[in-house]
């Protein structure tokens, strides 16, 4: 395990930001943590990177204790802000050269670090300029390079992609993959439930501080008792049809309005194929889609809340 | 380079590129210098004694402003924008509070320097004891940042810590300047005269300078309750000192107790 957190509580006033938070991540891997405002995910990133002390619990970080005092730790981790950090009154290139110095790189390596993290954002020609003169991506993207010049072997996204345009999103999106490619423990948290889908290998979702489910996007798709919801425009509504359609197994209610029908069935009842048989047979289709629970489902579910509409 | 000078070289580069900052802290006071000395000298003894007073006010008055320009880094850095990103780095937050300090008392030491040299050679400016001066330019720096320091931990925000350093230096600059003694001309209350005289540290740095030779022939007849001119040197240094070092052991204590209130 490159971290672990056990048990840990932490507690503002009357609030427990982290009520008892337990989160395992193994070398290589590239864990979603996903949560609504005030779910104690960036309480709990402040704690992994030490830089908060628990009340209780156990940190680990490379097999060390973590807390605010344990400087070495943090040689190794990477930290990408929700906000964008450089500096900027100073050029891309010195704000490389200032976040690598203070991770003890100097002379030929330092530089051959820049060369490369520059190249891999994409902003070689830009190393000189400063960025107040970049795009809102293009800020982000330094960021992110500030946070790699030293190659930490566990990085932690916050929120990467605020507010950035989708080409940059994009951008970003396959830079992970990449750095994940080569090995680096990613931990990412993110509003946008697609990233995770797409970028992470398991995923941890939290709520009230507390790690209310884990596992992979299909894992956590099974933990949750969801129904699918078929669409179907016939040519044709007849009563058979309706009554065929609620025939089938599974099937828990079919809505009719004019010739649009709205069949509700339990997720992996297997039916799809035996409804749009029968719709065929029946009254003919027009068109038809179905619904199936997604990672924004899950979270429903889980927690009562919508991800986004949280933000 | 380790990593105190990495970081005081990095503060130091923001100082020298910060326009607003270098116009404020730099520029301005050496534009009322000029503006100063570009007055016509009128003809009466110890006029170079005269300008050695004058300058020596406005060095001192102006170098307890300067702790202000670094704490507006420090609070961007380490309590707004940048606080979680460079608390993650394998640096103490002491190193990037103390280099910044350094670099703006470097930059401040060195402003004073240039306007002393300036004046120099503008002016007959006679110094007497010029030495007296630079270690109280030293003093009265390090008060300033000292106080600004205390100020970045007790207080939440710029904006606050900036408002009530204003108000207190603003204060301080003005009862410790001339305009208490333009009411004390109007009202005629020792209470003026004494606050103006003693009480701030621009006025304990002033006293420390007039009595340690700069003052020369206009500080004849003006001992207080017999002690001699040193002693009086020696007592205003020792309540800059004292003062300094009240806000840097006040700062140690709220940022260990700080540090405690993370558990």
């Amino acid at each position: 395990m490159i971290t672990s957190m056990k048990n840990v509580v932490k507690v503002y006033g009357e609030v427990r930001a982290l009520d008892n938070l337990n989160l395992e991540i193994a070398e290589g891997e590239v864990l979603g943590l996903l949560g609504p405002n005030g779910s104690g995910k960036t309480t709990a990133i402040h704690t992994l990177c030490g830089l908060i002390e628990a009340n209780s619990g156990d940190v680990n970080v490379f097999g060390m204790k973590q807390d605010i005092r344990n400087l070495k730790t943090r040689q190794q981790m990477g930290l990408v802000t929700q906000e964008v950090t450089v500096f900027k009154d100073l050029t891309a290139i010195e704000n490389l050269r200032y976040f690598g110095g203070l991770y003890g790189l100097k002379g030929a390596e330092l530089e051959a670090n820049i060369k490369e993290v520059l190249e891999f954002v994409e902003l070689t020609d830009r190393a000189h300029k400063k960025p107040g003169t970049f795009s809102g991506g293009m800020q982000r993207r330094l960021n992110i390079a500030c946070s790699l010049v030293h190659k930490p072997k566990f990085l932690i996204m916050d929120e990467p992609t605020v507010a950035i345009d989708p080409q940059s999103r994009n951008h970003i999106l396959e830079s992970v993959k990449q750095i994940a490619a080569r090995g680096t423990t990613i931990l990412y948290t993110s509003h946008y439930m697609e990233e995770v889908q797409e970028i992470c290998s398991r995923i941890v979702v939290m709520d009230a501080g507390r790690a209310i489910a884990s596992g992979t996007v299909e894992e956590l798709i099974n933990q949750i008792q969801h129904e699918e919801t078929v669409r179907i425009t016939a040519i044709t509504a007849t009563d058979i049809l309706t009554n065929q359609l609620k025939a089938v197994a599974g099937v828990k209610s079919v809505n009719v309005t004019g010739n649009k029908y709205v069949i509700v069935s339990s997720v992996g009842s297997g039916n799809l194929n035996r409804i749009l048989e029968i719709a065929q047979r029946h009254g003919g289709v027009a068109d038809f889609n179905a619904d199936k629970p997604n990672l924004e489902d899950v979270f429903l579910t889980l927690t009562g809340k919508k991800l986004r509409d949280e933000v | 380079m380790n990593k105190f000078g990495l970081v005081f070289k990095h503060y130091f580069m923001r100082l020298m590129k910060d326009k607003l900052g270098l116009a404020l802290q730099i520029i301005l006071p050496l534009f009322i210098i000029l503006f100063m000395l570009s007055m016509p000298d009128e003809d009466y003894p110890y006029v170079g004694q005269a300008w050695a007073i004058a300058i020596s006010n406005y060095v001192i008055s102006f170098s307890l402003f300067g702790g202000q320009w670094a704490m507006g880094y420090i609070f961007d850095d380490l309590k707004e924008t940048r606080k979680w990103r460079l608390l993650a780095t394998p640096v103490d937050e002491g190193l990037f509070r103390r280099a910044a300090m350094l670099a703006s008392m470097l930059i401040s030491f060195t402003n004073s320097v240039i306007i002393i040299t300036v004046a120099t050679i503008a002016r007959p400016v006679e110094w007497n004891n010029l030495w007296l001066l630079i270690g109280i330019l030293i003093l009265t720096i390090l008060l300033s940042h000292s106080f600004c320091y205390f100020l970045t931990i007790v207080m939440k925000d710029y904006k606050s810590a900036n408002g009530l350093s204003n108000f207190i230096l603003m204060g301080l600059a003005i009862i410790g300047g001339g305009i208490i003694m333009g009411i004390q001309n109007l009202v005629n209350l020792d209470a003026f005269t004494f606050i103006h005289d003693y009480v701030t540290p621009l006025s304990m740095g002033r006293q420390a300078i007039l009595h340690g030779g700069i003052g020369g022939a206009f500080i004849d007849g003006e001992l207080i309750i017999g002690l001699t001119d040193w002693s009086i040197v020696m007592l205003n240094v020792g309540l800059l000192l004292g003062l300094t070092m009240l806000f840097a052991v006040a700062s140690s204590v709220m940022r260990r107790r700080k540090n405690h209130d993370h558990v």
